[in-house]
């Protein structure tokens, strides 16, 4: 099968195919997945068939809506330049909330935008958050952009900034008012470039905010075996820390001490590639095993014991440690 | 720090972390599939989703005697062959397009030349058997030895595929000039 020439243009073929699915809605039909599951979505469909391609009116027109909004904001239709423009154009898509933050630096700021998306077909309505800064010749730069699923309340977004990390955290969140739920994303900044670190969608009941650089997360527990019938139960705690590594190869924590109810969960999230070992000193707080399948997934703990208890963080080469002090409360 | 009431979170939702991080993971790969397959986004994004619902259904039957990857897209794969079998397929075209089944759609072809390139849309126009394997045998890098396992093919079939959509594919090219240097 040697046919070098062929092989080069199957080689081209294959560039051509990752352009093309470029556009595709993995991430869409992800939430939609996790929506009916979350809601007790019951199978009605026959097996062997599709179901009625419930959507072939609502979330497209979403997604050309969403496309055709990022379009205006990176002023591609031709516009003219600045914020007046910008405004000009997103007034179409009435931003109903718009918040301005400090990312870096320099003196330009970063605005973000909550656009609602709607689906026609009466489907609920998303938000489309849009981070955006003026560049140096006056457009308005898209920087990120994420598409928050079936809700309308934009929620003040947070900044996290850990110590010593040049990168700055973004917590962006929406919520439902009619079903109580929250969406929210975590995203790297650094230099106008973004890395999502954290993605959750239909949070059951959810509340989020920053406490101290930590994140904590509250959402009503699913039992497991009751997920079909969407029982919910009590409510579940998380607190998500964030950590980085700085140049000289030290972990970098928002906080040293942090002082937790018995019972919630402690992830620690790491914004890099490096990989640490952890382990729990005293036993008062107990590792969950990881997730093979999750490399990336934080490193979980449960509060399991009241008490002082200290996690010990070190590089696999064991030259680094850094040590996190926790207190279990009752 | 917050007052709630916590809960202990063993097994907390295991289920759906783990379809969650699936999905993130081969989400796009079983969409690209599907498109292979079925040549059609939308259609690609339904199958998705009944894709990833039948993998959560079933995640606690699943035996590790082969990857969650294989094991997903063979889910995939069954669902397009139903799908592009299924009466509800062809009744949801109109009479004068039924003829056409199995034959490139015009409009895929446009969007596919346009939005992806000429070469893959040579690879899209491919008879639908060869075009999978040769779709994910170049664009995916899966081997002939995954590709078996996820058509239930043997080895040697799947080689014969692809030689002979190599072959179907080089002719189509030659007619339009690529190998004219």
């Amino acid at each position: 099968m040697i046919d070098k020439k062929l092989d080069d243009l199957l080689n081209k073929g294959k560039k051509e195919s990752d352009h093309f699915f470029i556009r595709s809605n993995a991430d869409s039909v992800r939430n939609i997945v996790l929506r009916k599951l979350s809601s007790g979505w019951k199978k009605n469909l026959k097996r062997g068939g599709i179901p009625p391609l419930l959507r072939k009116a609502g979330l497209p027109a979403a997604c050309i809506a969403a496309a055709l909004l990022l379009l205006f904001c990176s002023g591609i239709f031709g516009v003219p330049s600045g914020a007046a423009s910008l405004a000009q154009n997103t007034a179409a898509a009435q931003s109903i909330n718009e918040q301005t933050i400090s990312l870096d630096s320099k003196e330009s700021a970063v605005h973000v935008n909550f656009f609602p998306v709607s689906a026609s077909g009466g489907g609920e309505s998303d938000l489309m958050s849009v981070l955006w800064k003026m560049d140096a010749a006056g457009q308005a730069q898209t920087l990120y952009s994420c598409l928050l699923n079936d809700s309308d309340l934009p929620y003040p977004v947070s900044i996290i900034e850990i110590p010593g990390m040049p990168e700055k955290l973004v917590l962006i969140a929406s919520g439902s008012s009619e079903h109580g739920f929250i969406n929210y994303r975590l995203v790297k900044y650094l230099d106008e470039d973004i890395t999502t670190l954290l993605s959750q969608d239909y949070v059951p009941l959810g509340k989020i905010n920053v406490q101290n650089g930590v994140i904590v997360e509250k959402r009503q527990a699913v039992a497991r075996q009751s997920l079909s019938e969407s029982r919910l139960s009590n409510t579940q705690v998380s607190y998500i820390v964030p950590y980085g590594v700085s140049i000289e190869g030290s972990i970098l924590l928002p906080v040293q001490n942090l002082h937790i109810p018995v019972g919630c969960s402690l992830q620690l999230l790491g914004c890099g590639s490096d990989q640490f070992a952890f382990s729990s000193q005293n036993g008062n707080i107990k590792q969950l095993e990881q997730n093979i399948t999750m490399p990336d997934a934080p490193v979980s703990f449960i509060a399991s014991h009241t008490g002082d208890d200290a996690i010990l963080m070190t590089d696999h080469s064991g030259t680094g440690e850094h040590i996190l002090t926790v207190h279990v409360e009752g | 720090m917050p007052e709630a009431k916590c809960i202990p979170i063993k097994d907390y939702n295991e289920n759906i972390e783990l379809l969650d991080y699936l999905m993130r993971r081969f989400g796009d790969k079983v969409l690209r599939l599907a498109y292979y397959y079925l040549r059609n986004r939308q259609d690609a994004e339904d199958i998705m989703q009944e894709a990833f619902i039948r993998v959560y259904e079933n995640l606690d039957k699943f035996r590790q005697d082969s990857s969650y990857y294989t094991w997903i897209y063979k889910i995939t794969q069954n669902l397009c062959k139903n799908y592009a079998a299924s009466a509800y397929h062809r009744r949801s075209l109109p009479s004068t397009e039924i003829g056409r089944l199995g034959r490139p759609d015009e409009e895929a072809a446009l969007f596919e030349a346009v939005e992806g390139g000429e070469i893959f849309k040579a690879v899209m126009d491919l008879p639908p058997k060869y075009r999978t394997v040769v779709a994910l045998y170049y664009f995916e890098n899966i081997t002939t030895g995954e590709i078996a396992k996820i058509l239930g093919n043997a080895e040697s079939a799947v080689r014969q595929r692809l030689a002979r959509g190599r072959k179907i594919l080089k002719d189509q090219l030659s007619q339009e000039g690529w190998f004219d240097d």
